[in-house]
């Protein structure tokens, strides 16, 4: 397990691990941190009661056996948050996802291991932690941040910027009870990002909201990164974790499964799930995102300009038959005549339009560098790269198509495709995967065949 | 556990007991009091607005109870139905101003678990000093009863009584009151916060402790079972002493009370250990 996390701390004594002169990159560390919860409700009480006396007489937990009841949230869990990284915490309902985010935000403590954070810390497990709906925003906003930690004057500092991000002015001096939910959210988020924190616990508080407040989240907390603060970020959808974290922690049963550069665990994370098509694995890339440790955030270095797909005749198209070709276009603006680049387009299908319990599923993962293709240095202007499909083998459907690029393994523009439907190329042909054929019948002499 | 280096603040949160290093646990302790000024004004005042936000009769409902209890045993003791005894002071003036002194006490024995109760949803989610929950809890009884002292005053002016320079310190003595009410109720907060049983039999516990403290009744110095609990109840000296300051009475229980001052300071230092040691074991019972 410590070789798959991001950093080994087995060389390191966890009592002189605090007086170590640190990194200076690094902004949390999780050591060896290990967590055990009880089932049942009574029991947990009454171990509570119990853990209370220990820590009172000084006493270390207890031996690390388990009483009735008992299970491992989390086990041995180690890696290291660097300045201005964000990492994604991934992994199935119950694999201790929001426990881990309960103990790096301090408010339990870990059955063995510590954490260890440098800066401030502001957790986002919750939005708008401390509202009072009686009272209105404006008084909202000032004791939600003074529970985040600012004084009064940082407050004031920064209250209009609050505003302007919440979009909630014209109810500012109105009861939040009056608010809609997605106005208590932009709340909430607006209040949590303000407080320009070193570190950020987000977990899963991005699903709120509508979409065009969450796509300014989202590229308000990317500012963030570039910015220097650092996340740890829990969200159902790989496709947002991509776009924002450039390392991934899978946990599995509390255990850290896999940690490293974001694509490469993410993909394996939705390989776990089944979501995605089996590729054939190409060792030496894989080897080689694993050993690159050095990651950091590199924007600037070329920029998206356009996604579009094309049909055979090179016309933008929202529809495409199976079997048809397409291919898919990026024009792009370089920036960086020295950089290599790879691309990965990510093909997800969109729930029916009168499906309310249908997530997107993602479908297709193609990544150039495994194909072979990392292209670059190119010259500094503009350049189109082309993903070419010989034949269309989705089924009919609605999809969507996100595009992320890299230099060096670490994520430099990323954009969202167009939208479009894939129909069959026939009528009154069906089935869950798309058949290319021919159909033939095949005589037993020229003569016969003539009859016929 | 934190701890400052240069301009970067260190957080560490680890398994080992907070305890196995007092020295820096009490300085944190320290620290994190007084850090936390700001944060329990602002919970005080959000609290105290949502409150009044609410009510029509707003602040008059601090007055009703001790009225209502005066005037309910001020009416029993004219026709007879009770007999508490000769009292110094008029006896409606005696049993109005001694129930408004219960209740700051009363208020501030509940205060700790019921304020830790009702920010249960910032607790679970975001980690900030306890202490500041407790002191805005505080802060707000002594805004209250502030607004009551407005009511002691007139009623003062109504039956007369006499005062002196020792009306100036009452509200000292009033203080000492609610840091013995807090003391204790900071000591059954982490059993009470883990367990409903403490919640549930604190109006028992309260209206007990009521009939060994001479509220409805004035203190006598008979040997009896009764008279000697009630003597060493230590809310007694502190009740008396603050009736004896206000009425520029001569102070008939001194020593007494300054050894309940005594007994509030020990139990609020272990309690913030307690406290401070407690809650993140109970947080994970809360969200678990």
């Amino acid at each position: 397990m410590l070789e798959n996390s991001l950093e080994s701390h087995a060389t390191i004594p966890p009592a002189l691990a605090e007086e170590m002169p640190v990194n200076s990159d690094t902004v949390l560390t999780i050591q060896g941190v290990s967590k055990r919860f009880c089932r049942d409700l009574k029991r947990s009480l009454w171990y509570g009661l119990q853990d209370i006396g220990r820590e009172l007489v000084g006493l270390p937990s207890r031996g690390g056996d388990l009483k009735q009841n008992e299970f491992w949230a989390l086990q041995n869990v180690s890696f290291e948050l660097k300045k201005g990284s964000v990492i994604g915490l991934v992994g199935t309902n119950g694999c201790g996802k929001t426990t881990l985010m309960r103990v790096i935000s301090g408010l339990i403590k870990p059955t063995y291991g510590k954490v260890v954070a440098y800066g401030r810390l502001a957790p986002l497990l919750a939005l708008g932690a401390g509202f009072n709906t009686i009272l209105t925003g404006r008084e909202n906003i000032y004791t939600n941040m003074s529970v985040l930690g600012l004084t009064k004057d940082e407050i004031d500092a920064v209250f209009d910027e609050v505003v302007e991000f919440s979009e909630i002015d014209y109810a500012l001096d109105a009861p939040v009870q009056s608010y809609s939910s997605g106005m208590v959210a932009r709340l909430g988020f607006a209040c949590a990002i303000c407080t320009q924190p070193d570190i950020m616990l987000i977990d899963e508080v991005l699903a709120v909201g509508d979409l065009k407040f969450r796509e300014k989240c989202i590229s308000a907390l990317e500012k963030l990164r570039d910015g220097g603060t650092s996340m740890i970020m829990v969200h159902h959808s790989p496709d947002l974790l991509l776009t924002i974290c450039d390392r991934a922690v899978y946990l599995v049963k509390g255990e850290v499964e896999d940690a490293g550069e974001a694509t490469r665990v993410i993909d394996r994370y939705e390989r776990d799930l089944n979501l995605t098509i089996r590729q054939p694995k190409n060792r030496a890339s894989e080897n080689a995102s694993a050993l690159d440790d050095e990651s950091t955030q590199t924007r600037g270095l070329l920029d998206i300009e356009a996604i579009r797909l094309v049909n055979e005749a090179g016309e933008e198209t929202e529809v495409v038959s199976c079997g048809e070709a397409c291919a898919v276009e990026i024009p792009c603006v370089v920036h960086d005549p020295t950089q290599q680049f790879n691309a990965r387009v990510t093909v997800y299908r969109l729930p029916r339009a009168e499906s309310v319990t249908q997530q997107e599923v993602l479908v297709l993962s193609l990544n150039s560098g495994k194909d072979g293709l990392i292209f670059g240095p190119l010259s500094v202007g503009r350049a189109t790269l082309r993903l070419e499909l010989p034949l269309v083998a989705l089924v009919p459907a609605r999809y969507k198509v996100t595009v992320h690029i890299y230099a060096n393994k670490s994520l430099v523009a990323s954009g969202y495709g167009p939208k479009f439907d894939v129909i069959y190329d026939r009528e009154g042909v069906g089935g869950p995967f798309y058949q290319p054929r021919q159909w033939q019948v095949q005589l037993e002499g020229a003569a016969a065949s003539r009859d016929l | 556990m934190s701890l400052e280096s240069g301009h970067r603040e260190i957080w560490i949160n680890s398994s080992e007991s907070a305890l196995m290093r007092p020295k820096h646990l009490f300085r944190q302790i320290f620290r994190e009091i007084i850090g936390s000024r700001e944060l329990s004004f602002m919970l005080a005042t959000r609290d105290l607005k949502a409150q009044y936000r609410q009510s029509i009769l707003g602040i008059f409902w601090m007055f009703i109870p001790p009225i209502a209890t005066a005037v309910l045993l001020a009416v029993g003791k004219s026709n007879a139905l009770i007999n508490p005894g000769k009292t110094e002071l008029p006896y409606p003036f005696y049993v109005f101003f001694s129930m408004v002194l219960w209740e700051v006490f009363i208020s501030s024995l509940n205060g700790p678990m019921t304020a830790m109760t009702s920010n249960r949803g910032i607790l679970t989610k975001v980690r900030f000093p306890h202490a500041a929950i407790v002191i805005a809890d505080m802060t707000k009884l002594w805004f209250t009863t502030g607004i009551r002292l407005i009511l002691i005053a007139t009623a003062f002016v109504v039956f007369k009584i006499p005062i002196g320079w020792t009306t100036l310190l009452a509200p000292l003595a009033l203080f000492m009151l609610m840091l013995l009410g807090t003391g204790f109720g900071l000591l059954l907060a982490p059993i009470g916060l883990l367990y409903r049983d403490i919640a549930n039999s604190m109006q028992y516990i309260a209206l007990g402790w009521l009939a060994i403290t001479p509220v409805t009744y004035p203190p006598n110095n008979s040997g009896g079972i009764f008279a000697t609990t009630v003597r060493l109840n230590p809310v007694t000296p502190v009740i008396v002493t603050i009736r004896e300051l206000a009425t520029a009475h001569h102070l008939t229980m001194l020593p007494q009370f300054c050894a309940a001052v005594g007994l509030a300071i020990i139990m609020l230092s272990i309690a913030v250990v307690l406290l401070r040691a407690s809650m993140p074991l109970i947080i994970e019972r809360w969200s678990a």
